[in-house]
């Protein structure tokens, strides 16, 4: 809570019937508030998770920054009982339950504050039992005092194209929700949110359409998939969008396919992308293999899954890794880039491709289902602030032999586009020499082998000078790693031990492999407690930790399959901490 | 003649990168290498618009052996690696070449997905009916009862029939050479690669290493040209060539025009003029933000 007691962000959940339209009063809500420059985190769950048909959506929204879901609703909107009778149990011990008398009756043992809103009648009076999500539109926008001529515009444009009755019908409704919040206003004014820091254009992006997003701004022109959850919305949105920036988009007969049409496009001279899940990741991996010999640039997005097997696909984990970092027949070098949050997405997939075009190697992604779902307000990225890079080729006009695999000092050698004269090369699977030629013998191996892992060992120097990943807090005793999606949850922990007097640092490391020994090493060394955070069982970034950097941190794992809270992290924190 | 013999000298001049081939004496592959030099001298193709691609097998060595922007794939992957190529840079020539156990056997998932989707590209399968590679394994197109390495009391199932399966999944052009037979197998892959769409060439190649059935021989006594009366637009004509056992039909089974794949995408990016210069595509991209603010 803030200094006037109003809540710094608010959890609202709403929930009804699939059909009720609470999936369009969340995105009025949360589009209108994101528009006004609020932060806005929303999660939904799949509908195939819940019996009869129960939909819910759920946002936390707030004028500060905010970095997770939130952990409990304050907010509960109860279209019908089975909402309440799911629901209910979740609100925070100050939450408070709006519902409809006509629909829901609250039990008599339910102990929080509860208001009624009568959502069908208001609709009915407005023209339209169908406009129950209007009124509760109306009423929540008055409560969070989320602007009204925002979410009306919302309404307008949804309700347009459906004619002017339907628009007049539920702008009615709308505003009865407003006029029938009055009358509460004083009682919940806790909820009301403060004005917005900063007027930064934002726009409301899930990690997967960051991801897709970013594919297009980093100059994708070929994508290829197999459908696969949680990864599917990756594909369909470059489906639909990157033909408008000259890309071409297939849905392949299999996750080979799907890798392997992209290694032939990235051979043609094309910057590729394919997205999948864990199992489809297992089919990609000789081909993986195949492209870090060939040394052909490659974005692979590795959107996590609960596993092993087909496991849970519409839950979490982060247990890939050991896969992306060691996984195929021999040793192949390889790029794992981990993004944290929705923003993250996007500027970390223009650095994947950028690196796939530097490092002429397989660069793989690895998000998971939450950071693939939950829809965020974020910044409008700036696409005048990044930089795209594409592939060294060869002087054309050289009269020189070109050797396209030449051992070089980097381990870098130009690659030619096809259709340039005296330039033809082979790409290789088998050991080569310098000119793609198939080669057995063990110095070529040795030193071919030792040609390709210097472009790690390039990367990784680099990253050593790097120091973005890590926020340091003077005079922590306690360092928190931790990769991917977790950082929302590791950042509201953090602050939360600090306002207890606990001091945390945080390093948060974006590229998984190759990791920056030294620099890992010395921030190791400031601590007296490490704990590295991941979801999974065996601690696969610690134990990575273990290997490259020798040190034996304290583990927090959890797989369930759901996201970690910022309470658990917390509570570790002071477990430690004593 | 000595005009003639002037061509094949240039083409090999042109052609033929200096790595030599791997395989057995008396292979049928060479035959079908020498051919498909000839084909390229031909079809004036230059080798910096010549990409030819394969997968893992003995005669998937092919792209080694002849210059141009080749790819050597892994174990039964070449037909999408090569579509990837295709749709990258339509520009190119594509050649996909390899074995009977790369193409239907690990590989047989992806001939289906391809032949209906008709990129402009030439598939060469070199069917010698075993594993050559491996040493002498039982393939999908050997005989049933076969003896080989695995299958020592003789191969329990019946070969698959390869023309039968591409003019069922829709190839758009179809034919059959013998290694042996190095003008009508020249022929038939100028015709293949004048064919705008997914040509499949079979071509029988014995193996005289591992495959003591199917040889020169067996193939010599069977081979019969297609009569010049078929009319190739005609598939079920087409069909019952194909079934035909006794003989082996070499020569064009089947062929029709049908729009191509790359052609099918282009004209979905023309349809947002996607051809755009970068700070157009930049202009483009704040809009598309704008519809998710």
């Amino acid at each position: 809570m803030s200094e006037n007691g109003n809540l710094k962000d608010v959890v609202v959940r709403i929930g009804g019937e699939g059909g009720e339209g609470v999936m369009s009063a969340g995105e009025i809500l949360t589009y209108s508030a994101a528009r006004s420059s609020y932060r806005v985190f929303t999660f939904r769950t799949f509908p195939a998770e819940i019996k009869g048909g129960l939909a819910m959506y759920q946002f936390r929204v707030s004028p500060y920054d905010i970095f997770s879901m939130g952990d409990k609703l304050h907010i509960l909107m109860a279209f019908n009982q089975e909402a309440f009778d799911n629901y209910s149990s979740a609100l925070a011990e100050d939450g408070v339950l709006f519902y409809d008398p006509a629909e829901c009756k609250p039990l008599d043992n339910f102990t929080r504050k509860k208001y009624e809103v009568p959502l069908k009648e208001l609709a009915m009076a407005s023209g339209t039992h169908l406009a129950k999500n209007m009124v509760a539109t109306g009423f929540l926008s008055a409560v969070l005092g989320i602007p009204i001529e925002e979410s009306e515009k919302q309404i307008a444009d949804k309700f347009r194209r459906k004619g002017e009755k339907l628009l007049q019908q539920n702008l009615n409704a709308f505003r009865s929700g407003v006029e029938y919040a009055q009358k509460y206003l004083d009682e919940l004014k806790r909820f009301r949110l403060g004005k917005p820091e900063g007027k930064d254009k934002r726009v409301i992006l899930s990690g997967n359409q960051a991801i897709g997003f970013g594919a297009i701004a980093a100059g994708c022109k070929v994508a290829v998939g197999y459908p696969i959850t949680p990864a599917s919305p990756i594909l369909e949105f470059l489906a639909r969008h990157l033909p408008k920036f000259g890309g071409k988009v297939i849905q392949n007969e299999d996750e080979i396919s799907a890798l392997a049409t992209c290694v032939g496009a990235s051979y043609a001279g094309a910057k590729v992308l394919t997205p999948t899940s864990g199992p489809g990741l297992a089919l990609m991996t000789e081909l993986i293999t195949y492209a870090s010999m060939a040394e052909l640039p490659v974005v692979i997005v590795d959107v996590q899954r609960a596993g092993p097997s087909t496991g849970m696909p519409s839950k979490t984990e982060q247990t890939d890794l050991y896969h992306v970092v060691f996984g195929g027949p021999g040793e192949a070098p390889r790029i794992v880039v981990a993004p944290a949050h929705v923003s993250d997405c996007f500027y970390q997939t223009v650095k994947a491709f950028n690196l796939a075009e530097e490092y002429q190697m397989p660069v793989i992604i690895l998000s998971d289902q939450v950071l693939a779902y939950q829809t965020e307000a974020i910044p409008k990225p700036n696409l005048e602030s990044i930089e795209v890079v594409n592939r060294l080729e060869p002087d054309y006009e050289s009269q020189n032999s070109y050797l396209r695999y030449k051992i070089t000092e980097t381990g870098l050698a130009p690659i030619a586009v096809p259709g340039h004269p005296g330039f033809e090369y082979i790409a290789p699977g088998l050991e080569h020499n310098e000119r793609g030629a198939p080669n057995y013998t063990p110095k070529v191996h040795t030193e071919m082998q030792k040609k390709r892992f210097r472009k790690l060992d390039v990367l990784a120097e680099k990253l050593e000078n790097e120091n973005d990943d890590y926020y340091e807090v003077k005079g922590a005793k306690i360092l928190i790693v931790a990769w991917g999606s977790t950082y929302g949850a590791v950042r509201e922990a953090i602050e939360k031990a600090e306002m207890n007097g606990i001091k945390v640092s945080h390093y948060h490391p974006r590229i998984l492999n190759p990791l920056p020994k030294r620099k890992i090493r010395n921030i190791i060394g400031n601590y007296e407690k490490v704990i590295v955070v991941e979801q999974n069982y065996n601690g696969q970034f610690a134990n990575i930790l273990r290997t490259f950097v020798d040190y034996n941190p304290i583990k927090l794992n959890n797989y369930g399959g759901i996201p970690f809270t910022s309470e658990e992290i917390y509570n570790k924190i002071i477990e430690v901490a004593k | 003649m000595s005009e003639a013999i002037e061509k094949i000298k240039q083409a090999k001049l042109e052609y033929k990168s200096d790595v030599k081939p791997t395989w057995c004496p008396g292979c049928g592959d060479y035959g079908v290498l020498a051919s498909f030099i000839k084909a390229l001298g031909e079809l004036k193709i230059p080798t910096h618009k010549l990409s030819i691609v394969s997968g893992i097998g003995c005669s998937s060595r092919f792209p080694h052996f002849v210059k141009g922007y080749n790819l050597h794939t892994v174990h039964g992957r070449a037909l999408p690696v090569a579509l990837g190529v295709k749709i990258a840079n339509p520009e190119l020539e594509v050649f996909v070449i390899g074995g009977d156990g790369d193409g239907f056997a690990i590989g047989g998932g992806h001939i289906p997905h391809v032949a209906r989707r008709n990129p402009d590209m030439v598939y060469i399968i070199l069917d010698n009916a075993i594993y050559g590679l491996t040493k002498g394994q039982v393939s999908p197109t050997s005989t049933l009862t076969m003896t080989t390495t695995t299958t020592p009391y003789g191969a329990l199932e019946p070969p698959l029939n390869p023309i039968m399966l591409l003019l069922a999944y829709g190839a758009s052009f179809v034919a059959r050479g013998f290694s042996s037979n190095t003008k009508q197998l020249t022929q038939l892959i100028v015709e293949a690669t004048r064919h705008r769409g997914f040509a499949v060439i079979q071509v029988i190649s014995p193996c005289p290493t591992f495959n003591m059935e199917i040889t020169f021989d067996f193939v010599r006594e069977r081979v019969v040209e297609i009569p010049p009366k078929h009319d190739p637009t005609n598939k079920l004509k087409a069909f019952e060539l194909a079934m035909v056992q006794d003989k082996i039909y070499t020569g064009i089974f089947y062929r029709e025009e049908r729009p191509t794949f790359e052609g099918n995408l282009d004209k979905i990016v023309s349809k947002f003029d996607g051809n755009i210069d970068e700070l157009s595509k930049k202009e483009r991209l704040e809009k598309l933000f704008e519809q998710f603010a």
